[in-house]
């Protein structure tokens, strides 16, 4: 049967037996609430997403699923929960049980959802959907990694300092339309040296040892 | 006033005289550029002003002399003025630098990919989001601090 990427996501958690962090999840009323709230907070603030749109079929058309998901189904390596290469040298084990299938497809299809929101820069949306994880997923390779490179940015007070760059910038007003495609170092209002790209000009400005950092620009 | 106040408190704590113009660029419209130092750089370079931009994208030269074509970021697809660009997000490390006050370091998300064939900007999303800024049109003074 056809599903939606979040229809399946939901069937999985109702068709059979529930996993155990499902069935902890639905002994507590507040939980379980909470849980669905921000599933439904996740996709009615975002409509129209394609993720409702795109659809999987899972038993007998694997040829149509995304890779991730058909990684699933070609790993017989529990471990191995994501399309990461299995380590070397670790044996390989049978095939996992169907409850081992689902947390792994449920895991997969939260990848490949996150993955969409972020393409279609429904950054918040896929903030929000990972907020609303149980724990277990926090051992998933692809979902740590989401996490990692959707956290807010962390910001400190740094001792670095620059000068006001009138000068450098008068000079760019001035000269720069003259070197074009070149990288163009700048100090005090001078240029202190040209190069192709940007691994001669640094190269270059390393050797000159100057006082304080110059001002690099392209000018493309 | 190096410091903008609101309600007495700070509201930006560092301020730097902006570029409103890519001298050499045939595109004359007036843009913010700020000087950041990209990673431990040793050298400052600008990067475009764009709130509009969901993602922070490093120049390319940049990008690859940092190392971040081989990070551990996430692969996805972006779509940009020039078209559909694969590339990565990935973690790194920037200096918005102040002439006057203090300058603020991220650990923030950008955008690389070996396509991308303009320069660098500063996007919302993993770097932005975290900023108070506000802009002096008259005398190109870009004021910014922590939030």
């Amino acid at each position: 049967m056809p599903l939606d990427a979040i229809g399946a996501f939901q069937q999985l958690a109702i068709e059979r037996d529930p996993p155990p962090w499902l069935r902890r999840e639905a002994a507590s009323e507040p939980r379980r609430r909470k849980l669905q709230e921000r599933w439904d907070v996740s996709i009615q603030s975002t409509t129209p997403l394609s993720i409702q749109q795109r659809l999987f079929i899972f038993s007998d058309q694997l040829e149509k699923l995304a890779q991730p998901v058909r990684q699933v189904f070609a790993d017989p390596d529990p471990l191995s929960q994501t399309n990461l290469p299995p380590l070397g040298g670790r044996p390989r084990c049978a095939a996992p049980r169907a409850l081992d299938d689902e947390e792994r497809i449920r895991e997969n299809l939260t990848y490949l959802v996150v993955r969409d929101l972020i393409e279609r820069d429904k950054v918040s949306a896929a903030r929000e959907l990972l907020s609303g994880l149980p724990l277990e997923y926090l051992g998933d390779p692809l979902i740590l990694r989401l996490l990692r490179i959707l956290a807010r940015p962390i910001v400190k007070k740094s001792d670095k300092q620059d000068t006001d760059r009138q000068k450098d910038y008068a000079w760019l007003r001035d000269h720069a339309r003259d070197y074009t495609c070149q990288w163009l170092a700048l100090d005090d209002g001078r240029l202190v040296a040209v190069a192709a790209t940007l691994r001669d000009i640094r190269a270059k400005v390393k050797a000159l040892r100057l006082n304080h950092p110059p001002l690099l620009h392209q000018v493309k | 006033m190096l410091t903008l106040t609101s309600d007495g408190t700070a509201f930006t704590t560092g301020r730097t005289r902006f570029l409103d113009e890519d001298p050499a660029s045939p595109e004359k419209s007036p843009k913010v550029y700020v000087k950041i130092e990209p990673g431990d750089f040793g050298s400052f370079v600008f990067a475009q002003l764009d709130t509009g931009a969901a993602w922070s994208i490093l120049d390319s030269q940049i990008a690859e002399e940092l190392a971040l074509f081989d990070g551990p970021g996430q692969p996805i697809t972006v779509d940009t003025r020039f078209g559909p660009m694969r590339g990565s997000l990935e973690r790194t490390n920037i200096t918005m630098l102040a002439d006057e006050g203090e300058s603020i370091e991220f650990e923030a998300t950008v955008f690389v990919s070996r396509e991308w064939p303009a320069g660098s900007f500063l996007g919302y999303a993993g770097l932005l989001e975290r900023v108070r800024f506000a802009v002096d049109p008259q005398q190109n003074f870009f004021y910014f601090g922590p939030c």
